[in-house]
């Protein structure tokens, strides 16, 4: 069963901030464990099958760096930097799943950015799948015009970029168009719930402790 | 039969044996020689897969492909293919100087898009540009999906102009009936992954293949056939 979970961009843009600061601070543990309740979040929203899908190709970005740097230095040092990695790609990925794009939208109007910008941005972020089929599609163009290996790697952003500020710049303009006098209508404001809490909760307990410790 | 890409040489530039793919292909024959030849067929009917299955995009779950290594393609999108900001650029990194870009894209009538920013050229031209793309760097064969898509009716004469031009195989994939009658010179009618019928163009449109599996009939075949006449082909004119 899949639950309605989602948290604030607020809380969202803090936990990030957050996280970054704790690895940069040194407090790797409780940083990691943010990072952990925000995945459970996640199961919770999205199911285990897609957050483990994800997990599965998170592991290439640990595994090889951990070998490498167990080989180099000492493997606690390997695990040290592995769990690092590992936090900021959940972190980063959990918050923006965790975010609904509606809410993200009106945040970003109040924070004064333009209404189309402000809807493509989500949009962007949540048409990543649809990004993998454009991928394919680009990959295969251009190896229809002749380019392959090196050349077909570095030409292929260009077409890639071009294609996605191009539609999200038109399926933001159709949104517009459509609620042209009150954006706000469509938009569901944000709302501070017990997720967001705990989260909260989470992080003012966590930096209690290091102030304490300091 | 597992699936393999045959070796040998054969006399086809392409050929596809008892092409299996998921459920979307369902035992494709097919061989191109050379000219235009023409996959028709409704939406969803398998066209595109067969093209990605030529360019080797696709794995076949059983059958043989037989294909050149170098095919050169253009898709639904054209703009997939654009990496330089102008045409110009685009060319001159096959073509090495001006004087023979500008004489590569005025042999074809396209010249004056010389200076043009490739992202801002209409659907029609960009489409054009594309194919160029796909020829240019000198491939044995050319795939092309949904040519006309968007295309206005001065662009369609002039795409099929450009296509007919070309002097390697091409294949193209539409269910613009008008474009392929004036354009391909054999046609293989697709429907739900099986290849229905194939023959002459002509012959096709004059039978009632396409009429079974929902196209109306060609309005040029329509009058033809009201006033008694037959269209012919350049080849059987000349013969």
């Amino acid at each position: 069963m899949r639950l309605r979970v989602s948290i604030h961009p607020v809380t969202g843009f803090i936990s990030v901030v957050w996280v970054l600061t704790s690895l940069y601070m040194g407090y790797v543990l409780s940083a990691f464990v943010l990072s952990l309740i925000l995945t459970i979040l996640l199961v919770m929203s999205k199911g285990v099958k897609e957050v483990v899908n994800l997990l599965k190709l998170y592991a290439w970005l640990v595994i090889p760096p951990f070998i490498i740097l167990t080989i180099m230095y000492t493997p606690l040092e390997a695990l040290d930097m592995s769990i690092r990695l590992l936090t900021i790609a959940l972190v980063f990925t959990n918050v923006l799943q965790l975010i609904t794009p509606l809410e993200l939208t009106y945040t970003l109007m109040r924070l004064r950015i333009p209404t189309t910008a402000s809807l493509a941005i989500p949009m962007v972020i949540r048409l990543s799948e649809y990004m993998g089929y454009i991928v394919n599609e680009t990959l295969i163009a251009l190896r229809g015009r002749g380019l392959r290996r090196r050349k077909l790697l570095m030409s292929l952003p260009i077409p890639l970029v071009v294609h996605t500020i191009k539609s999200s710049t038109q399926l933001a303009e159709a949104l517009t168009q459509k609620t042209f006098r009150n954006v706000n209508l469509v938009l569901g404001k944000p709302k501070v719930g017990l997720t967001d809490t705990l989260i909260y909760l989470y992080i003012v307990l966590m930096t209690l402790k290091y102030l304490l410790i300091i | 039969m597992a699936f393999k890409y045959v070796e040998v040489v054969s006399l086809a530039k392409i050929e596809l044996i008892d092409v299996w793919y998921k459920d979307i292909l369902k035992g494709i024959n097919l061989r191109v020689n050379d000219g235009i030849v023409a996959l028709v067929g409704p939406n969803g009917a398998g066209k595109t897969t067969i093209l990605k299955v030529m360019v080797k995009a696709l794995k076949p779950d059983r059958g043989s492909v037989v294909a050149p290594e170098k095919v050169g393609s253009s898709w639904q999108n054209p703009y997939y293919s654009f990496t330089k900001p102008t045409v110009l650029e685009e060319f001159l990194e096959y073509l090495g100087s001006v004087e023979e870009v500008e004489e590569f894209l005025g042999s074809y009538g396209l010249k004056h898009l010389l200076n043009r920013y490739t992202f801002k050229l209409s659907v029609g031209q960009a489409r054009l540009v594309s194919i160029l793309l796909a020829v240019v760097w000198g491939p044995e064969a050319l795939v092309i999906d949904e040519p006309t898509n968007g295309l206005s009716l001065r662009e369609r004469y002039a795409v099929s102009r450009l296509l007919r031009s070309i002097k390697i195989p091409v294949v193209i994939a539409s269910h613009d009936l008008d474009f392929i009658l004036m354009t391909s010179d054999y046609v293989y009618v697709v429907n739900d992954g099986h290849i229905v019928c194939e023959g002459n163009t002509l012959d096709v449109f004059y039978s009632d293949v396409l009429q079974h599996i929902g196209f109306p009939e060609p309005e040029v075949v329509r009058i033809g056939k009201e006033l008694g006449l037959r269209l012919r082909s350049v080849d059987e004119v000349k013969s």
